[in-house]
């Protein structure tokens, strides 16, 4: 069966435009953060653009390992690699700062994570612990499926990121992963915390059509609101594991008109959004 | 639903109190006071260069302690002066002196009179250079080989200790992480959310700031975020590293600001002089003490004229 693409969305706005505003909404506040995202990681970077110039005035924007910080565009950069980035740009993350302000978890002044926002992390794989995998399926090394390498993804050791998926599918979100090549919360539990000397895992994992974050004891992902146009049930076949449902799942708040403006106008002028493929389903 | 998911709520009902950014602007007086409450920092610059001096000067002045110095791999009154005004415990040593100018005399006295109220630590350049690299990224240790197996080194600096290579079985050197509470740097322009230009220098700065609890910049002078964004690359801060920025015009007189002014020499054989003459009391009292803020230094020091010199000198050496 082929993937049922999710775009358009409504013919008010895409779902890529409700991913990225849903996204921005969580980056609110005065304190300062991180946020953006690296390589291929658009949809958080239009959303951290997007809360910084609305409801994060403090935001630093990175680029991850592509290196500019703070790049002003209002044109939605194919990728961090993209000279888009550098639009404006105030300071560069050099390689080194990356791999550095990782390990110690915390940017030197000490005020924010490294992984603060939702500079975010996926996979070929993510499973119910939010654990990642871009090893690929399969015995190692002969795999069925090789992904492209783990690059930067072990970083979700290091700081809270978001994990996010634009396609949402049972392939995709799975029971367990083949390989744990960027660890979530592990087995769930302190079984994290007891490896990784108390650093938090992952807060949200980002989909299509639904969001999730993770329970506070049992570390299991957790629905918690279904994207307009889409029910728990959508969201229950088309995904590979047993989601912890608690009551009632709202439906996530839809794009409001001046939501939409101020990212159409001020973010993703280019309107890269409205198109990007997003599917759900295998 | 129990708890709130702010992914629910609407932008527009989520915009902030003050849409500004904020500034990290501080004054020099408060940048002291906070240097003088660690207990460990550190400082980048190198010999008589770009030395954060306006805000070593503050920090003395506003009664800092028992400090542990983690200084740049060269330095001479940077490290002097903390020494002179009785404020450090210990300094990781690896080299502090005035290069032509001579020895660091108050340095000298309190190692060779046997000061036990100082204790120096017998580091060098890839000790501090290394163990900073190691503490910027969190790492226990970094390891060096073909250096200390030769030298004295490891008999007078017990920080030194050995690990076995699990690659080839050979005992090699770890020089641990050194951590600071606060790095104090100095540099040509900043903006006000901390983005610094270092114009010159040999780069200590980066791994000194990331090795760092917090960071706070001295800036010659304070430009337009437009102005640092005309070329990113020049930001050898990155701003999001920064805790507090200070203005301060001439901040390091009387050591060389790269790009900006000259040394002092005048000043520097001045300090040299009431120092040996057993007058150091006397120099903190008029230069340290003394000053209501920096602008009565820079009047003490030689006002208009002699800084407008030093930043010619530059221009025609």
């Amino acid at each position: 069966m082929a993937a049922q693409q999710v775009h358009p969305g409504t013919d008010r706005y895409s779902m890529a435009e409700l991913f990225v505003i849903a996204m921005a909404r969580v980056m609110s506040g005065e304190e300062e953060k991180r946020g953006g995202g690296g390589a291929n990681a658009v949809m958080p970077l239009a959303a951290s653009r997007l809360a910084q110039v609305t409801v994060a005035p403090n935001l630093w924007l990175s680029t991850g390992g592509a290196g500019s910080m703070n790049g002003k565009f209002n044109r939605l950069p194919l990728g961090t690699w993209d000279p888009t980035c550098d639009i404006g740009a105030e300071c560069k993350n050099y390689m080194m700062d990356v791999v550095d302000t990782f390990l110690k978890g915390r940017m030197p002044g000490g005020r924010m994570s490294a992984g603060d926002g939702m500079g975010s992390a996926g996979g070929i794989q993510i499973d119910k612990f939010g654990n990642t995998n871009m090893i690929g399926i399969g015995p190692h090394p002969h795999l069925k499926l090789r992904g492209p390498g783990t690059v930067g993804t072990i970083w979700t050791a290091c700081a809270p990121q978001g994990l996010f998926v634009e396609h949402h599918n049972k392939r995709l979100l799975v029971d367990k992963v083949d390989y744990i090549s960027a660890p979530g919360w592990l087995d769930g539990g302190d079984t994290r915390y007891k490896l990784l000397d108390n650093r938090p895992g992952p807060v949200f994992c980002w989909t299509p059509i639904c969001v999730c974050d993770f329970t506070e004891d049992t570390h299991r992902m957790r629905l918690v609101s279904v994207h307009p146009g889409y029910t728990v049930k959508d969201v229950v076949d088309n995904t590979g594991f047993e989601l912890v449902i608690e009551g009632d799942v709202p439906q996530t708040t839809e794009p409001t008109d001046w939501e939409l403006h101020a990212l159409r106008t001020l973010v993703d002028r280019g309107g890269r959004l409205k198109n990007r493929r997003l599917t759900v389903g295998m | 639903m129990s708890k709130v998911y702010k992914h629910m709520i609407p932008l527009e009902q989520q915009l902030p109190k003050n849409p500004e950014r904020r500034s990290k602007l501080i004054d020099l007086e408060e940048a002291g006071k906070i240097i003088a409450s660690q207990k460990t920092v550190s400082i980048a610059g190198s010999h008589s260069m770009d030395g954060a001096m306006a805000l070593i000067r503050s920090a003395i002045r506003n009664g800092a302690k028992d400090m542990t110095l983690i200084p740049p791999t060269t330095t001479s009154i940077a490290a002097d002066l903390w020494i002179g005004a009785k404020a450090l415990k210990k300094l990781y040593l690896s080299y502090v002196g005035f290069e032509f100018l001579g020895f660091a005399p108050n340095f000298r006295d309190a190692a060779q009179k046997g000061d036990t109220s100082l204790e120096i630590v017998e580091a060098d350049e890839p000790f501090i250079q290394l163990g900073t690299q190691a503490a910027a990224g969190g790492r226990p240790f970094n390891v060096v080989q073909h250096l200390y197996e030769a030298t004295v080194h490891p008999q007078l600096n017990k920080e030194l200790k050995t690990v076995v290579d699990p690659f080839t079985g050979r005992t090699v050197y770890a020089i641990p992480a050194l951590k600071s509470d606060v790095a104090i740097i100095h540099a040509q322009a900043a903006d006000i959310y901390g983005n610094a230009q270092c114009w010159g220098g040999n780069r200590q700065e980066p791994d000194k700031c990331k090795a760092a609890s917090m960071v706070i910049v001295q800036a010659d002078k304070i430009v337009s975020t437009e102005e640092i964004a005309k070329d990113a690359s020049k930001t050898t801060v990155p701003g999001p590293w920064v805790d507090y920025v200070v203005h301060a015009p001439f901040a390091a007189h009387p050591t060389f600001s790269s790009g900006a002014y000259a040394v002092d020499e005048q000043h520097l054989r001045l300090y040299l002089e009431m120092c040996k003459e057993g007058k150091i009391k006397e120099y903190l009292d008029k230069y340290v003490y003394g000053p209501k803020d920096h602008w009565e230094y820079l009047e003490l020091v030689g006002g208009m004229k002699r800084l407008t010199e030093l930043q010619t000198m530059l221009a025609i050496n």
